[in-house]
């Protein structure tokens, strides 16, 4: 349909979209999570494996492997989300390392050699998922559920004050994002037909949250956004090649210092039109 | 298995250093600076750039030293005074980009390759009965110790020290004790930038080799190193720092090279879940230091 | 007869520090109760343990004569407890409705109200009550600007229309006239006279004495911690524990100024 570089680029977008949502649901409610290559990994692994070793449809074994990381999610969120602030995102650091390096020792997947994965998706099936993603996503930012996630963030005590239950809310967003990550692992391994756990350091658990916070967090696009954004703007800086993430990190720098609230802001919306729809003011 | 125990302490050493870099960041001004592993690397390589240039070792150290304070003065003017009241991911999100920022710059002159560090000290080895201790090695780990403790020191007895400490209680009531926080903010960002770049040296040394990313590996273990022994705690970072060394060289000995990341990591994690403030932090982070 | 809201023998500590003594007293129903004393004479503390920001060190709370002492604070909001917040603790990056809607919770928790798009269904009965609830209070023309938009004045106004909104049967209110203009104070007055004739029991901590006295019909006098004195407010003006205690921090407030 397109040239593989625009095919490429697409799938990377997709990745990268769907890669931020999973660190903005609980980012949004003010928690960081700085381990989420580790819940892709588990989704690229899983959803191989299933598919490769079974036969399972690549749909189901990518929904099992989201079933999966969301599993250990709620498994090791429950005693890591005790912690707050740079507590939390050191725990979930460490546990999206220690995902990987469990990956990197299974003997059953290829440890350090690396998976190769048989059955394969191609671009439009991968751009259609994320869009339905999206769509689901954008729905959920018209509910209370994320209605509780802002409000978590702005002052949970009064939040447990009027009865939300703050810590399980805050537990979904974390399973939630861990779902998020294996399905675009998942994708990512029947695209590229390979898994390595090299590929999920922690560089890319970090380039996620610099995606969403570039974005923003008080508006669902946020994310989207700053994805885009992250996935293109190196390519523009292309004929620069060598300069081009040099260049990029002065950007990071620079728009941080002038708009630390990220590209997107709720005011920024209010003006495009009423926050959910709601009665313009009289 | 004793000499295990050494290459465990000297590489340690290195973890020590960074810890203590990021626990006055964090200790003192709430602020978990990305760009420490930066300095780090900058220690490093601007070194080997300038021996490699025929500058002399001595002179391309404290060269490399004053550059790397300069850059850690830079990132104080463009994260932190900038970022007072917003979200706390903010500064941690434009530290990452300095880290960024100096690994590119490296990387677009120098290439990504490990590059082989001259030996700048003799190659001389103390050797107790069955022990091979390098010398420098040795001299890495009573650096470290000796700046750790000077940092200390500093911190408890000088008035300069007592403001920074003044800080870490409370802003206003630093400036109220006619503590210039203007000075002393950007003070902790050279101190702990500093202690940084001296840590990347001496990697540098005892390791032989240099590249722009031997921050990023060195720097999460320093984070963790710190987090181990309590954030805040000089002494914490002393037995954080020394612990992870163990448990990196111990697992390589006996479990193998791939398994470093799951011990040290699980170590990390397996705190942060039964003893979050660390072996030696206190419940609360800034009543410490 | 049981009060509406009543407390026994209520101690807190905090370490070693007993921030309340052995407080006790009742509130009728539909009774407008004033809590005054000297700052830190424990009175947001007493809140807070009636709203179940904290547990208490010994002693009992009672809504309708059951006791609530031990029950989450979720579900004293269910008993009929709302309350506002000494400095305003509205949600300031989410829009004045958003901020309504949210206080809803206890009429609409589960998964399934959890679940549910009401942001994209304009008429969803959760918009309008707050919209009504707005109109009502004359501020629907801010009901979609951020609570961090808005001047104190109104912030204080809104964190009240949010409070009423779960239909309360007791409302406590710490210091709703504080950084209020005259006008505004008045306009407050008049409200909570309504609020209360409608059933509503009202405890009140207000150091603005004028608006005390007109608005509530007993005052309980706390210092250090201690019940001092209780009645209507020309009785505990002549007890001379009273004096003596607004008097102590006179002076010192003179002591701190010399």
């Amino acid at each position: 349909m397109f040239s593989g570089y625009i095919d490429g680029l697409i799938v990377i977008l997709a990745i990268n979209v769907i890669m931020a949502y999973s660190a903005a649901l609980p980012l949004v409610a003010g928690q960081l999570n700085l381990g989420t290559a580790g819940f892709m990994a588990v989704g690229a692994y899983m959803a191989a494996f299933l598919s490769n070793e079974y036969g399972l449809p690549i749909g189901v074994a990518i929904l099992v492997g989201s079933l999966a990381s969301g599993l250990i999610a709620l498994i090791i969120g429950i005693p890591v989300l005790r912690t707050s602030g740079i507590y939390l995102a050191l725990a979930t650091f460490a546990l999206g390392q220690i995902l990987v390096a469990v990956f990197l020792n299974l003997e059953i997947v290829g440890a350090a050699q690396g998976y190769p994965v048989y059955g394969y998706i191609e671009m439009p099936t991968i751009a259609l998922t994320t869009i339905g993603l999206l769509i689901l996503l954008f729905v959920l930012s018209q509910t209370r559920f994320w209605l509780y996630l802002t409000a978590i963030k702005n002052d949970p005590t009064v939040c447990d004050l009027f009865g939300i239950e703050v810590r399980n809310v805050q537990l979904a967003a974390f399973v939630l994002g861990g779902m998020l990550a294996a399905v675009a692992g998942g994708l990512q391994a029947h695209y590229l037909s390979y898994v390595e756990a090299q590929s999920f350091g922690a560089l890319i658990s970090i380039y996620t949250v610099l995606f969403v916070i570039l974005g923003g967090t008080q508006t669902v696009l946020g994310p989207l956004v700053g994805a885009a954004f992250f996935t293109f703007l190196p390519e523009v800086f292309r004929s620069g090649e060598e300069w081009r993430y040099a260049i990029f990190a002065a950007f990071i720098i620079g728009f941080m210092v002038l708009r630390p609230q990220g590209m997107i802001n709720a005011n920024m919306m209010r003006r495009l039109k009423a926050p959910f729809g709601g009665k313009a003011s009289a | 298995m004793l000499q295990q125990l050494i290459n465990g302490m000297m590489l340690g050493s290195v973890y020590v250093l960074i810890a203590v870099a990021f626990t006055l960041s964090i200790g003192i001004l709430n602020f978990l600076n990305f760009s420490i592993p930066g300095l780090f690397m900058l220690g490093g390589m601007i070194s080997w750039v300038l021996i490699s240039m025929g500058v002399p070792p001595l002179l391309a150290f404290g060269l490399a030293f004053l550059i790397a304070c300069a850059c850690a003065l830079v990132v104080e003017k463009l994260t932190f005074s900038w970022m007072k009241g917003s979200d706390h991911e903010v500064p941690l999100v434009s530290s990452l980009g300095f880290l960024i920022l100096f690994e590119q710059i490296l990387l677009v002159f120098y290439g990504s390759d490990q590059q082989a560090f001259p030996k700048v000290i003799p190659n001389a080895t103390l050797k107790l009965g069955d022990l091979v201790i390098g010398s420098a090695q040795l001299l890495g780990l009573v650096l470290s110790i000796a700046i750790v403790i000077g940092i200390s020191r500093f911190l408890k007895k000088t008035r300069v020290g007592r403001g920074i400490r003044a800080i870490a209680e409370d802003t206003t009531t630093a400036e109220f004790l006619g503590i210039n926080v203007n000075v002393v903010v950007p003070l902790i960002f050279l101190i702990s930038g500093a202690v940084a770049a001296i840590g990347g040296m001496l990697f540098a040394v005892n390791y032989s080799q240099v590249s722009p990313f031997m921050g990023e590996e060195v720097g999460f273990k320093g984070i963790s190193a710190m987090i181990i022994g309590g954030m805040g705690s000089v002494w914490g970072a002393i037995a954080g720092g020394l612990l992870i060394g163990l448990a990196e060289v111990m697992s390589i000995y006996f479990l193998g090279s791939d398994f470093v990341d799951l011990s040290v990591y699980g170590l990390l994690l397996i705190i942060l879940m039964v003893r979050p403030q660390g072996l030696f932090g206190l419940a609360q982070v800034r009543e410490k230091l | 007869m049981t009060y509406a809201l009543e407390i026994r023998n209520l101690v807190k500590n905090f370490g070693s520090l007993e921030v309340t003594r052995d407080v006790s007293f009742g509130v009728n129903k539909g009774e407008r109760l004033a809590l005054i004393g000297p700052n830190g004479a424990g009175k947001t503390t007493i809140f807070n343990l009636i709203s179940g920001v904290y547990p208490v060190t010994s002693g009992q709370i009672l809504i309708q004569g059951t006791d609530v002492t031990d029950v989450p604070s979720k579900e004293r909001i269910a008993h009929g407890i709302s309350r506002n917040f000494q400095n305003v603790r509205l949600m300031k990056h989410l829009t004045v409705v958003e901020n309504l809607i949210l206080d809803q919770h206890i009429n609409a928790s589960g998964v399934a109200n959890m679940l549910q798009p009401f942001g994209m269904l304009r008429r969803h009965k959760w918009w309008k009550q707050a919209y009504e609830a707005l109109e009502e209070a004359r501020l629907i023309d801010y009901a979609n600007e951020t609570v961090d938009a808005l001047p104190y004045g109104l912030r204080k106004r809104v964190d009240l229309v949010r409070a009423l909104l779960a239909d309360p049967k007791i409302l406590l209110l710490d210091e709703p006239a504080a950084g209020l203009n005259p006008t505004e104070t008045d306009e407050l007055m008049r409200e909570l006279k309504t609020v209360a004739q409608n059933g509503v029991t009202l405890l009140v901590v207000e150091h603005d004495m004028h608006f005390v006295r007109n608005l509530c019909e007993r005052v309980v006098v706390l210092n250090f911690g201690e019940k001092v004195s209780e009645g209507t407010m020309a009785e505990v003006e002549k007890n001379p524990k009273v004096q003596a205690a607004y008097l102590g921090v006179e002076a010192e407030e003179q002591d701190n100024a010399a």
